[in-house]
């Protein structure tokens, strides 16, 4: 800004189109004046005139980008389009059917920001083709579809013509709209809404009766999940069609009719039923797309939104859960490029309903005895420690996949160090089927942290825990471990039989099933909405899970409660005091060396990818 | 100190003429009163304010008797003003369905946060919308009677009565739920009426339109 030199042209400095006078002022100039600005130029050479707004040079790769008077050096190549270098930077700019994780389509006209021509000082023009000797007019420039000029761009996203064609938009767009904000279920997370307000007028001039269109199922009756669309509410901003085209690559919606008839349909018969379309009610701005799911139950401003990490598969997700009263009601994607993109699959979306089912364990269990969790877990410490005291090989854990690393180290130090047994294999839940999309992917693996057991467990883990099932087929285990809190998890036959071998067994489940069942000794466990941890994806990222509700078993989460068995076991205090899952990741980071130096806060929301493919285990 | 005041005066005649000078022995010093040996026997005045009791004895009465016995009286029974805000009720639709669609916003607008909604898709024969209150209580002990909900109700569903006396013996009873709240406005005879604003609260009374008011 202050760099800058102006011949004498206009006063204010950097930003001359800045007031409400820009249209008037050059419209009758600019005709005669046509050779400074670049359209015209380029048929004779002519010497180079000197622009009227001088640009700060940017270092090497990067260009300048002035956005309301400030100079900013940003990386051309990093981003599409304007737009998202513009939103990068914190500028707010509306946008309806611009989502950074698909292609620009340009068509709900909300982004607009002018455009200033650096020779000229002026906002770009645009040609007023109605006129019959063309006329050029100041025309703002929809930032959505706008290529980065790597040469330097400047830009207002604020000024008067641009405030002002926003507001043009948003009344059309609201034409047709019912307006029926009370009982749409979109209410309070709508970019209708919010544009509306921040952008919007807030009367209509608009007397004619509106455009009523009769809301369509995407679904077949017979689908589990599916969606509604209420036609009536849509801005058409063709995001579904894009995303099914594509994301998921399966295009089942269009767009039908032309104006303010155009309408999303669907071909009859060929219902929207792809494993990726729970997305498309996350993305439409307005409440068109509503989840049949929750329809009519609930209020968005009411959940309570807790990043977290989705345990569906071994991509490991980033999600927000939402919670209401203790309850988990839905999970939605987050935005992590790294890892997921935009997206989640609906396996893992619809995924969760085993976290407030009725068949939870809520409470330890004594050989068909009741016992509250902390005493459960220290009677099961006991005997651990009185098998451990008999034999070197009397005692075995299974730990499963789903367990977060800390769990998984607090029962490594536990059986290591206390116990003096070093058999801990990892069990897992078995593969399911892989799908993949265009520019999405289902592991086949669908157990969440696989790789951190096999960090905290050596990567011999798996072999590990066949030789325990083999060792209580063979009767020479006396107490058996199973740390399992894996929903749905259907043990096989071979371990149900070592099961019934060994004289106790000790089982940490979320649900009552077979495991819990066969066991002596059961101890509640806990979902991924329960606790604070961390995962490691098949890439070797670590993601940290977050609590969203309180734990159901009493209070106690898994870690809760491997401490406290290891209290009972006469552990030292290092592992058997109620540490929070922070608390144990910082005293972990310290012995493991592909931790070193991490916290659950340097971790952060995204996580973080390993700066060596696989990090390898401590000790 | 009155001695004071006088020099005073004197000093600054012009300004000062208005207030008259205090006469003597106006301010008594406490202490200063020695009562008598009739005053001290204190029964002159004992029978002056048993008099006073006992003539208003024989005076109309302007309280009413809080069992509502006296409710006919308009005069005895207290009516609160239009605007009062009392217990709340939900009305009905022509159809005889409540009116609410669960919309939340009052539950929302409570500062309170004593409404408690659950909302749930309609029955299949009701046409008109698509979803309705599974669940609507509202917790009166937790109300500061404040009107929000009202005042944010999109479709007219809840209002607020001039019924202010209302007792219960047990808490849970102050908590109303639908049913209850329904059936208040029925009892009131005002859950049909579309647009009764502010109706009187007493049961059984059919409210009467003021000419040119409100």
């Amino acid at each position: 800004m202050a760099d800058e030199k102006k011949p004498d042209a206009a006063a204010p400095a950097p930003k001359p189109p800045e007031g409400a006078k820009p249209p008037e002022a050059s419209k009758p100039a600019e005709p005669p004046k046509a050779p400074a600005g670049p359209p015209p130029a380029g048929g004779p050479p002519k010497p180079p005139a000197d622009p009227v707004i001088k640009l700060p040079k940017a270092p090497d790769g990067m260009m300048t980008l002035r956005v309301n008077g400030t100079d900013h050096f940003i990386n051309p190549k990093k981003y599409k389009t304007l737009i998202g270098a513009l939103h990068d930077l914190g500028y707010d700019v509306p946008h309806f059917c611009y989502h950074p994780g698909l292609e620009p389509d340009g068509n709900c006209r909300m982004c607009y920001v002018n455009t200033i021509d650096v020779m000229s000082g002026k906002p770009m023009l645009g040609l007023q083709l109605a006129r019959q000797p063309f006329e050029r007019y100041p025309k703002p420039t929809i930032s959505c579809k706008e290529p980065l000029n790597p040469r330097g761009m400047v830009i207002e996203t604020e000024s008067a013509a641009v405030l002002e064609a926003r507001k043009w938009v948003m009344e059309f767009l609201l034409i047709n709209h019912p307006l029926d904000c009370p009982v749409c279920d979109k209410a309070g997370e709508c970019m209708l809404q919010n544009n509306s307000y921040d952008h919007g007028k807030a009367d209509s001039r608009f007397q004619e009766a509106k455009n009523e269109k009769p809301p369509k199922d995407l679904y077949n009756p017979d689908q589990q999940h599916g969606i509604k669309l209420w036609t009536d509410r849509c801005i058409t901003c063709t995001r579904c069609v894009r995303f099914l085209d594509e994301v998921s690559g399966t295009s089942e919606l269009y767009v039908m009719n032309r104006g303010d008839r155009s309408e999303i349909c669907i071909a009859p018969g060929h219902p929207v039923d792809n494993e990726l379309q729970g997305n498309i009610v996350d993305i439409c701005p307005v409440g068109a797309l509503i989840d049949k799911d929750l329809m009519y139950t609930y209020r968005a401003w009411y959940f309570q939104r807790t990043p977290t990490v989705c345990p569906g598969c071994s991509t490991g997700c980033n999600i927000e859960a939402h919670a209401l009263k203790q309850y988990v009601r839905r999970l939605v994607p987050r935005e992590n490029t790294d890892v997921n993109n935009y997206w989640m699959c609906d396996r893992g979306r619809h995924d969760f309903h085993y976290i407030n089912a009725d068949q939870r364990v809520m409470q330890g269990r004594i050989k068909d005895e009741a016992w509250p969790v902390v005493s459960a877990c220290e009677e099961a410490g006991k005997r651990l420690a009185e098998a451990a005291k008999a034999g070197p090989m009397g005692v075995a854990a299974l730990a499963s996949a789903w367990l977060t690393i800390e769990e998984m180290h607090v029962l490594k130090t536990l059986f290591n160090e206390t116990l003096k047994s070093n058999s801990i294999g990892l069990i897992a839940q078995a593969d399911w089927k892989e799908a993949s999309f265009p520019k999405f992917k289902i592991e086949a693996d669908r157990n969440p942290n696989r790789a951190g057991g096999k960090l905290i467990f050596g990567a011999d883990a798996e072999e590990k825990a066949r030789q325990i099932v083999a060792d209580a087929h063979a009767g020479k285990l006396k107490v058996l471990y199973i740390a399992s809190s894996m929903p749905h998890f259907e043990p096989s036959a071979e371990l149900l039989e070592a099961i019934a071998k060994v004289p106790t067994v000790i089982v940490q489940d979320l649900q009552r099933g077979t495991l819990s069942q066969k066991a002596g000794i059961v101890l509640p466990g806990s979902s991924f909405a329960e606790k604070d941890g961390v995962f490691v994806n098949a890439a070797g990222r670590m993601q940290v899970l977050r609590r969203a509700i309180d734990p159901l078993g009493q209070g106690n989460d898994d870690l809760a409660v491997l401490q406290r068995v290891a209290k009972g076991a006469g552990a030292p205090e290092a592992v058997s005091k109620l540490l929070s899952a922070r608390e144990v990741f910082r005293r972990m980071a310290e012995k493991y060396p592909g931790l070193a130096g991490q916290t659950h806060l340097t971790l952060g929301k995204k996580g973080l990818a390993p700066a060596q493919p696989a990090p390898a285990a401590g000790e | 100190m009155a001695g004071g005041h006088g020099h005073d005066s004197h000093g600054h005649a012009e300004t000062a003429t208005a207030t008259p000078p205090i006469p003597e022995g106006a301010f008594l010093a406490p202490g200063n009163t020695e009562m008598t040996w009739v005053e001290k026997l204190y029964l002159p005045e004992i029978m002056k304010g048993l008099g006073n009791t006992f003539t208003h004895l024989f005076h109309k009465t302007f309280t009413v008797d809080y069992d509502g016995t006296q409710r006919d009286d308009p005069r005895k029974f207290h009516i609160p003003r239009e605007g009062y805000r009392g217990e709340h009720y939900l009305k009905k639709d022509e159809a005889g369905h409540v009116k609410c669609v669960a919309c939340f916003m009052c539950a929302a607008a409570c500062p309170a946060e004593c409404i408690h909604i659950e909302a749930e898709a309609v029955p299949a024969d009701w046409q008109d919308r698509e979803r309705y209150p599974k669940r609507f209580e509202i917790d009166l002990l937790r109300c500061i009677y404040c009107g929000m909900c009202e005042e944010a109700c999109p479709v007219d569903a809840i209002a607020l009565s001039t019924t202010y006396n209302v007792v219960a013996d047990q808490r849970e009873a102050k908590v109303y739920n639908r049913e209850k709240l329904l059936h208040r406005g029925e009892e009131l005879g005002i859950s049909l009426t579309k647009h009764h604003y502010r109706p009187d609260g007493i049961p059984g009374h059919v409210p009467e339109k003021k000419a040119g008011g409100h």
